[in-house]
């Protein structure tokens, strides 16, 4: 199988059964998205495929040969650090760091989505503009679990780039 | 009640460990020095370490919760194309390391089986999905016991447990008296599901012997 | 996950050559299951690229939505949040974002129940293996239905969008092996557990989703209710989607969809006949709950459901007739 990932060609020739998370981790030694549940239900496998936020461990690696996927090894390097990977340092936005991968991908997707003018179940008006204040984070976020409890400051994180951005 | 006594931190403390510690740093709001790894994808946690020719294990829990297991059997499981193995031996296979308890080594057995989902075996695969899926194959001989999980109905076996080293400060008031003698009572019961303190990393060990039969472990 | 054969289908005829196949597109809830062997399907045919993600305008103001069309973006489409909001909320109500940018329509509707000795292949569970018993009925049985319940089966339909399509009188269309195509009720696509709970709908084996028609916007204020147990990202214990007008004082028309408590999207005539006719007030609210829950019946972990049912029916009435004409 061949992937397009952060913008690389890679072959791979893993079982048909493999996910695109255990594609990513075991046959392309891109480990940093994480696998926390394997299951869909915390999100740190999250991934943006065609710029959208997925979670990687539900869906098979097959599928996705024509997609452009990108994963937190392609938003930015320690030495170069996207906008919110800089603002989750600064706002102490982790602990452990095993949920943060999945995290950052997730708040891109989401920022996206609140560009678009998506509404979300908290929104008073399906129709109106977005506010990305607390609430709204929260609930945007809430595929993204993290058990050092940094949600607060993931979500200051996140509010600061999306100001910083308007 | 202890005696109780006082400090006051407005000030520096000569020849305290607080003031001794590396300067400036204690109330200073630092970067994680960690953080750019993390955020970045490139921390290597437990798992992550891409050694040669890896094998991958996935565990095997026994199917009752209360018990006594017989045998595993693994006959099915070993002859999926792409098993290596099946480690079985259920007198030495690991029971629930205690977290910091162990001194010499982890406590061991697993004929008897005491909680839904106990490890009693470990599949190995040229693949997660091959082990995954011969863990599915494995089967059992056991005779099944009864659970006891009426917690409400045992309270009155509950024990207060003895005085740790360091006595708490404690002060006990009158509740029953207060309820008593308040104007608006509320006496209900409220319960919530029980909360585990666990991070999100699953557990996991990558297990490597070298030419001069050396064990390395990563954790 | 035991071993499968993979195929990607071009065209939706292709698709359906082979009975014995089943169909994946976002594979969000049959992944899941593929994992813990609930599901162990031995061919896979890929309808994720088909040409159904649509979303085009039918007589009257109506929509047929493409099969494929993700939750997320049939919640944004400016004509759903503008004539359909009730469809809207009850998508945005449910799951994650992640998991609403890969879910599909059709996927959504034919999503499994998430009772968790269904789940547990060591537990007996006559939807997974019929004939072997029902754990839930003596067990742990929170989350499992009061209503439409069997003697095999308690288990309840997890989504909210298929209460709010069925609020809305959604109709689904589909491919049949042999070309033969089908319009089906969203009323008449599920079946009662019965003695059968392993057929959970009308589909024949090999047949595909490939729309859902939505009719001309209805009169009146639409609402979806979900209560549970977060905030956020998790499954409704009972959810209400409503759609009611009032003219002239009167209810004049009254649709009521109910989640959590039925194994599909549960709706009942006898809901609506209580209302239409009446004055909105809370003598009306009563007798409609009174009709919604004559035959409920609670296994002990579940009884809460019922009043909770019937507080969260009357609260949406209040809202949707609150100072109508």
């Amino acid at each position: 199988m061949h992937f397009t990932i952060n913008g690389e060609r890679h072959e791979a020739d893993p079982d048909i059964r493999a996910s695109l998370l255990d594609v990513l981790r075991e046959h392309l030694q891109l480990t940093g998205t994480k696998k926390g549940c394997d299951h869909g239900q915390c999100g740190a496998c999250t991934v943006l495929v065609n710029g959208r936020r997925i979670n990687s461990c539900l869906t098979l690696a097959v599928m996705h040969q024509d997609d452009e996927i990108v994963t937190i090894e392609g938003l930015g390097t320690p030495d170069d650090l996207h906008p919110l990977q800089a603002a989750f340092v600064s706002h102490d936005g982790f602990q452990c760091g095993y949920c943060t991968p999945g995290q950052i991908c997730s708040a891109v997707g989401m920022m996206d989505e609140a560009k678009k003018g998506w509404p979300s179940h908290v929104s008073d008006d399906l129709a109106g503009d977005v506010v990305l204040e607390d609430g709204e984070i929260a609930e945007r976020m809430s595929g993204n679990l993290c058990r050092c409890s940094a949600y607060p400051n993931i979500r200051d994180a996140i509010r600061q780039v999306w100001e910083g951005a308007k | 009640m202890t005696d109780t006594k006082t400090l006051q931190l407005d000030a520096p403390i000569e020849h305290s460990l607080l003031e001794g510690a590396p300067q400036g740093l204690t109330g200073k709001p630092i970067d994680r020095v960690d953080g750019p790894l993390k955020v970045a994808g490139r921390a290597t946690y437990a798992a992550e370490y891409a050694l040669d020719d890896m094998a991958y294990g996935v565990l095997v829990s026994a199917p009752f919760a209360k018990g006594r297991l017989n045998a595993v059997i693994a006959d099915d499981a070993l002859a999926m194309p792409g098993v290596i193995d099946v480690v079985v031996d259920l007198d030495t296979f690991a029971r629930n390391p205690q977290q910091g308890g162990e001194e010499e080594a982890p406590t061991q057995g697993v004929r008897d089986i005491d909680y839904s989902g106990e490890h009693v075996a470990v599949v190995v695969a040229e693949s997660f999905e091959i082990a995954r899926d011969a863990a599915h194959l494995v089967r059992f001989d056991y005779v099944e016991g009864l659970p006891d999980v009426d917690f409400d109905g045992r309270l009155d076996e509950a024990e207060t447990p003895p005085p740790s080293q360091m006595p708490p400060h404690q002060e006990t008031g009158d509740p029953d008296g207060a309820l008593a003698a308040a104007t608006v009572k509320v006496d209900a019961v409220w319960t919530t599901p029980s909360q585990n303190s666990a991070a999100m990393e699953p557990h996991a060990s990558i297990a490597t012997w070298d030419d001069d039969e050396r064990l390395t472990l990563y954790g | 996950m035991k071993l499968f054969d993979y195929a990607r289908a071009d065209t939706p005829e292709a698709a359906v050559q082979d009975m014995s196949a089943r169909f994946i597109a976002g594979g969000t809830n049959l992944l899941d299951l593929m994992k813990l062997q609930v599901e162990t399907p031995t061919k896979l045919v890929d309808i994720s690229r088909l040409d159904l993600a649509e979303i085009e305008e039918i007589d009257d103001g109506g929509l047929r939505i493409g099969a494929l069309v993700p939750n997320a973006d049939l919640a944004a489409e400016p004509r759903v949040r503008e004539r359909y909001p009730v469809l809207s909320r009850a998508l945005l109500a449910g799951a994650s974002g992640q998991l609403r940018n890969k879910a599909t329509t059709g996927g959504n509707l034919l999503q499994r129940t998430r009772c968790g000795y269904f789940y547990d292949t060591h537990a007996r569970c006559n939807k997974r293996e019929p004939g072997s018993g029902c754990d839930g009925r003596e067990g742990f049985n929170r989350i499992l239905a009061v209503l439409g319940t069997s003697e095999a089966c308690i288990a309840t339909h997890p989504s909210d969008m298929a209460v709010a399509m069925r609020a809305l009188d959604a109709v689904v269309l589909t491919l049949a092996p042999g070309g033969d195509r089908r319009r089906i009720p969203l009323g008449d696509f599920y079946r009662l557990p019965g003695d059968t709970p392993q057929i959970e709908t009308v589909l024949q084996p090999g047949e595909l989703i490939t729309h859902v028609e939505l009719p001309a916007p209805p009169a009146g204020r639409q609402t979806y209710r979900k209560v549970r147990d977060r905030a956020s990202y998790a499954f409704a214990l009972v959810s209400v989607a409503g759609v009611v007008a009032v003219e002239d004082g009167k209810i004049a028309s009254a649709s009521l969809a109910f989640g959590g408590l039925g194994p599909m999207p549960w709706r009942d005539a006898a809901v609506e006949a209580a209302l239409v006719g009446k004055a909105p007030g809370d003598a009306a609210f009563a007798a409609a709950a009174d009709a919604l829950l004559a035959d409920a019946q609670g296994y002990g972990e579940n009884d809460f459901k019922i009043p909770l049912a019937r507080r969260t029916l009357i609260a949406v009435l209040r809202e949707l007739t609150e100072d109508a004409a």
